[in-house]
């Protein structure tokens, strides 16, 4: 048997930045992950990596902004290349009707504090010249970028092991639960005690703490992602999202294209593994070429998709939910650019419990959630229909 | 004992290294500037120790060559000495001389990996040996202009080490370190290679406990990923560990000597076998080559059959392996376009394919430039080019991505799976099924009998143990050379000469693709071969099998001609014509304008199966386990001493038709270094002519399968691996049929 300070279960980014933040305390940490740092089909396997302030909920600007100010150093920090780029935002409005969702993001995120700035068709032009001539108008965050969400999560692995921190890999784990309370985890048969245990398990939270009673108005959905073949590097330095479509689109370093946006996959029913589905892999590329002409002389070259915790309000569960046991999931599409910001905070409460910040994701909130709008989410479908 | 060079020792190093990569007139860098003595001193007190006594040996014998300095001598005088050392020449008396190679082939290869290797080992550095010849390095991969002709490659060269490794790829899969025993298997497989992983697939697929031994390491398949020094040199440390402790003997005939042979290639000894280091090109058989001694009987008469040629018809048709190749290429994703009669004129593909019921699951890797060039002299010849099927993805298929055309691909594990592998295909789905088992570091001895009926495989751990594996039908598919040495070091009462061997036939009609490329060098344009799969070829089949004429040929059967890419620096700057010498001025300014100039023209000639040709125990050499080498007596016959020449001035009128401005060709006997090793366990109806049944079943040792190379029958000029591939998934349908016809005895009887 062996005892630390706390235990994270989950080495994505979350459980990731989290182990590493206790551990540059000089806290006892085990980080435990079945699947180690990254490993398919997580949400930090297959994200987009997109940094992406601007348009977020009012309760994550903060979060987003230390997030922001973070980003910049963590490559010499874990001594690691994370593909790292800061080419901004954009987002596009491509009719008049679609302006006033624009002004709308501005003034939200001048509220915040995010510097989001208002780029008409020109300033686009200059911005993204191949992006498509249709587009009125736009919402710019220059400070925001991309970056490689798995070699991320192996940095975060890597630095933590450097640390001290005891890395259980590979091997099946749950909770290890003594008297009614969570007073660790078990990781291969071995078991972990610890006065703490963080769960930043993603989509697989829901099956960990169901033993304990627990049911947390989330729900697992595969995204996709298409990637391109490669093309000239620097063609395209943000990263564009569009007011009137599920589209998100960047270019990598490589050079080749990469197509997000919130194009559910197809379960397969080996564990959360979801897989690409055709049909929507046409309706996103069709959408990318619309905003990126090239891309309709461009052919697909790889597709893959992750399994991302969704919250019914689209906001994470941050904080303790029952004895010893302390939840960082939930969060629903877009919790790689504030993952260095929870780590910390998540740390920081843990050790003082003084993280006011992270207050509006009390896991508490999930009692005031009606059951039946919880099993509507939980049912909607996964094949877009047109 | 000294486990470095001296400061004295690495000076003359560096003068030798200096006078065969001399610095350039221009201002080049010369060897030692480009890195290469830095690379040698420090490889030879690390994985290279064990050359350190031979280093030490030809310091001091140039030393003394040159009265005492070498490094001191003058140029003229070092220039007179190198050439000696080059010649092997005996009046350099104190030149150490290993049995295998000169000392002159060996520094001569570390000196080319000083110079182009990746410089995380040390060498190449600053990227001055590839800036010298224009090769980029480790690419993310590669736009389709960048493989027009003469089109500049405008890349800064790198490191493989700033790609990294992609974090979006899959895990090794699981297996289990060998030591005790599992109960019971429906099916033991010994060897987990590409035959291996088929055969569990399929039969997993049919509910078969499938237990594999594996003598090797489970590994992801993406060994070796953009790394040509490690791909080769070290892969002598790494993945060929076991075959490098068992290299066999060759000789030419019965009664000559027999010497290690050079296996170009090396074979690939860990999980999936050589399904991660091969070039993925995968063909069909043609449809008469099934046939083969009936059709070329009918149409030339008795007498066009060499008379030492054991010629003979395969026990299956083209009609009965259909499915299983339909099987396979969908299992692989084969890449391609179908071809067949050019009836219409439509298709793009081989025009002699035979018949098929379906397309291949994804369209033919793009043609490069070069390609395009070699085809549009090919059909001004009256040929008909096609792109060669390629088990390379050219769209996203299962979870693998398509390929970027990084060109580190024959020999290196793919970085992005777009390449078949034995872990990126089967291995995964089969072990999904819950009813396969991996032992690995399982290395196999003996197969074990009872009553004359094969029950399992003794197995050695890495500790030193010895098990028995059992399972209701054993599978033997460890590769032509050890298929054939356990069938011959296993034996029992009903077996004396070995398993199989009751009418000696394990061995005979061993078979091996001869490698006489053409080579041709440009002066008007550069090719980019560094860009694109080896697979990404352009072939002719116009001089296969009997697709054209023979008469007053001399001859019968033909071979394949094919443009192929994958050009990397360390082998390629091996690659001279005769006049060309391998050091000084004239080296370096052939290899620096000549790179990216330089085109094979591959001919894969067909190989008929000869009496003179077997495989047999050497009765010296022995492996590290003292269990006897296999020996390998291969020698080419008339019909090829015929054919090949003449295939090579049919390359040569391509070439010429190309552009090419000099043009040279490699001997017709290049000797078993090809990875096309062929025969052994031949399939046949006939138990005295035949060690196995269409099937693999062993004729005289039930519940013993072998499947392999060492299955056929005929070596066409087409590479072997999917129809070893369909020959697999073929025998594991046997299998399962055996198993259920033995389960309805039992319950009748029960
Ligand atoms: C396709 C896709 C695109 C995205 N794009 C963006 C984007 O552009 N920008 C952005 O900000 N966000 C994006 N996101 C969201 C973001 O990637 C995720 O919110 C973030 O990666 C979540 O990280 P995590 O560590 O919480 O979860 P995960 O990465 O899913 O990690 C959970 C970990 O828990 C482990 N685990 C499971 N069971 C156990 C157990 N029993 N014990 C211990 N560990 C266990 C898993 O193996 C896994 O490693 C995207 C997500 C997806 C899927
Ligand atoms: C560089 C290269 C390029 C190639 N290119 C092509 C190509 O383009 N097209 C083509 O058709 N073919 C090609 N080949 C050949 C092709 O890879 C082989 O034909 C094919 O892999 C044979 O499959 P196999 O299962 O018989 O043998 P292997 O794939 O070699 O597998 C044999 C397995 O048995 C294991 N084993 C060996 N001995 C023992 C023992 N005593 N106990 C337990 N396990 C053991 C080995 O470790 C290995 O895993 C190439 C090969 C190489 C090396
Ligand atoms: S298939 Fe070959 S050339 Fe293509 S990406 Fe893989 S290794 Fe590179």
């Amino acid at each position: 048997m062996s005892t630390v300070d706390c235990i994270v279960m989950g080495a994505g980014v979350i459980g990731g930045f989290t182990a590493w933040n206790l551990a540059r305390t000089g806290a006892r940490v085990a980080l435990v992950d079945p699947r180690g740092a990254a490993g398919a089909p997580s949400a930090s396997w297959a994200s987009a990596g997109g940094l992406r302030a601007q348009g977020r909920n009012a309760h994550e600007q903060p979060l987003s902004r230390i997030a922001a100010d973070l980003w910049p150093g963590l490559q010499d920090a874990l001594s690691a290349d994370l593909e790292l780029s800061q080419g901004g935002h954009l987002h596009l409005a491509e009719t008049e009707a679609e302006v006033p969702a624009i002004e709308n993001r501005l003034a939200a995120d001048a509220a915040g504090g995010i510097a989001t700035e208002r780029v008409d068709a020109a300033q686009i032009r200059d911005i993204a010249p191949e992006v498509t001539g249709s587009a009125l108008l736009g919402a710019f965050s220059p400070g925001d970028g991309q970056a490689h969400p798995g070699r991320t999560a192996q940095a975060l692995a890597r630095a933590c092991a450097e640390l001290g921190v005891a890395c259980h890999f590979g091997a099946p784990a749950s909770l290890l639960m003594e008297h009614g309370k969570v007073t660790g985890a078990l990781a291969g048969g071995h078991a972990l005690r610890a006065p703490q245990t963080v769960l930043a398990t993603g989509a697989w939270t829901a099956e960990l703490v169901a033993p304990l009673g627990l049911a947390l108005p989330m729900r697992a959905r595969g995204l996709q992602m298409l990637l391109s073949d490669l093309a000239l590097p620097d063609i395209l330095a943000p990263t564009v999202t569009a007011v009137g479509r599920n589209l998100s689109l960047k270019q990598l370093r490589s050079g080749a294209f990469m197509i997000g946006g919130r194009w559910f996959a197809r379960p397969t029913g080996r564990g959360l593994q979801t897989l690409p589905l055709d049909a929507h892999a046409a309706a996103q590329w069709a959408g990318a070429a619309a905003i990126l002409p090239r891309l309709s002389r461009h052919k697909l070259v790889h597709q893959w998709a992750g399994t991302e915790a969704q919250s019914i309000d689209g906001l994470p569960f941050i904080g303790r939910a029952a004895d010893g046991l302390y939840l960082a999931c939930g969060f629903s599409n877009h919790g790689f650019q504030i993952s260095p910001a929870v780590g910390a905070l998540v740390a920081e409460d843990i050790l003082t419990g003084t993280a006011a910040l992270l207050a509006p994701f009390t896991p508490e909130r999930a009692a005031r959630i009606a059951p039946d709008e919880i099993a509507a989410f939980r049912d909607a479908p996964i094949l877009a229909t047109a | 004992m000294t486990t470095s060079l001296s400061p004295a020792q690495t000076a003359t190093l560096a003068a030798l290294f200096d006078r065969i990569f001399p610095a350039g007139a221009d201002g080049s860098p010369s060897a030692s500037e480009i890195g290469a003595v830095g690379y040698v001193s420090d490889a030879l007190s690390g994985p290279y120790a064990e050359h350190l006594p031979l280093y030490t040996e030809l310091i001091a014998a140039l030393d003394l060559a040159a009265g005492g300095d070498f490094a001191a001598a003058p140029t003229d005088r070092q220039d007179s000495i190198l050439a000696l050392f080059e010649a092997n020449d005996t009046s350099l008396d104190a030149l150490p001389r290993p049995s295998d190679y000169s000392a002159f082939d060996l520094i001569w290869r570390h000196l080319r990996e000083g110079l182009f290797c990746d410089p995380r080992h040390g060498g190449n550095r600053g990227f001055k040996g590839w800036e010298l010849i224009g090769f980029p390095g480790a690419q993310p991969g590669y736009r389709a202009e960048e493989q027009q002709v003469s089109h500049k490659v405008a890349r800064a060269p790198q490191s493989m080490d700033s790609l990294g490794q992609d974090a979006r790829l899959e895990s090794a899969p699981a297996t289990i370190a060998a030591s005790e025993p599992l109960p019971e298997a429906d099916v033991v497989i010994i060897g987990g290679g590409f035959v291996g992983g088929f055969m569990a697939h399929r039969l997993t697929a049919q509910g078969k406990r499938v237990v594999i031994l594996e003598a090797g390491d489970s590994r992801t398949g993406r060994e070796h990923a953009m790394d040509e020094l490690s791909a080769t040199a070290f892969r002598n440390l790494g993945g060929a560990k076991k075959f490098n402790s068992e290299v066999p003997t060759w000789r030419l005939r019965p009664g000559a000597p027999a010497r290690r042979a050079s296996m170009s290639q090396g074979l690939e000894t860990e999980l999936g076998g050589n399904s991660v280091a091969w070039g993925a090109v995968a063909m069909r058989f043609y449809e008469d080559d099934f046939e083969i001694r009936s059709k070329t009987v009918a149409k030339y008469g008795e007498t066009s059959i060499p008379a030492d040629s054991t010629l003979a018809d395969w026990p299956m048709s083209y009609r009965d392996l259909e499915p299983y190749y339909d099987m396979a290429e969908d299992l692989l994703g084969v890449s391609g376009h179908a071809g067949g009669p050019r009836e219409n004129g439509r298709t793009r593909g081989n025009p002699f394919e035979a018949p098929r019921k379906h397309p291949y699951p994804m369209p033919a890797l793009r043609r490069s430039g070069l390609g395009q060039t070699f085809a549009t002299a090919a059909e001004s010849l009256g040929y008909h080019p096609f792109n060669l099927p390629a088990a390379i993805l050219t769209a996203p298929h299962k979870g693998r991505h398509a390929c970027t055309y990084c060109s580190f691909c024959s020999r290196f594990g793919c970085h992005v799976d777009a390449k078949a592998s034995a872990q990126n295909t089967v291995l995964p789905e089969a072990l999904d099924s819950g009813l396969l088992t991996i032992l690995t570091g399982a290395r196999v001895t003996e197969i074990v009998t009872e009553d004359g009926r094969a029950v399992g495989a003794r197995y050695l751990t890495s500790d030193g143990q010895s098990h028995v594996q059992r399972g209701r039908q054993v599978v033997l598919a460890t590769y032509a050379f050890e298929n054939t040495r356990l069938l011959l070091l296993s034996r029992d009462e009903a077996h004396p000469q070995g398993l199989g061997n009751n009418h000696d036939q394990v061995g005979r009609n061993y078979m091996t693709r001869q490698q006489p490329s053409v080579y041709a060098v440009f002066d008007d344009r550069k090719l980019n071969r560094f860009i694109g799969p080896t697979a990404q070829a352009t072939a002719i089949a116009d001089l296969s099998c009997d697709h054209f004429d023979h008469t007053g040929l001399g001859f019968i059967r033909g071979g394949r001609v094919a443009a192929f890419n994958q050009y990397l620096p360390i082998e390629a700057s091996g690659v001279l014509p005769p006049d060309v010498p391998r050091y000084g001025a004239a080296w370096k300014e052939f290899f620096v304008a000549s790179y990216n100039a330089t085109m094979m023209l591959f001919i894969d000639p067909e190989i008929l199966p000869s009496t003179n040709n077997r495989l047999d125990l050497d009765p010296e050499q022995t492996d590290a386990l003292g269990r006897p080498v296999v020996r390998i007596t291969f020698d080419i016959g008339d019909n090829e001493k015929a054919m090949i020449p003449w295939l090579q001035d049919r390359a040569e009128e391509i070439a010429r038709k190309m552009g090419a401005a000099r043009i040279w060709r490699r001997p017709a006997l290049t000797g078993p270094i090809s990875t096309h090793d062929t025969g052994g366990t031949r399939m046949g109806h006939d138990p005295e002519t035949s060690v196995t049944d269409g099937f693999g079943r062993v004729h005289d040792t039930p519940g013993l399968t072998v499947i392999g190379g060492s299955s056929f029958v005929s070596l066409p000029p087409v590479n072997p691996a999917l129809t070893i591939l369909a020959l697999s998934l073929r025998a594991a349908d046997a299998i399962v049929g055996d198993q259920v016809a033995a389960d309805g005895k039992q319950e009748e009887i029960a």
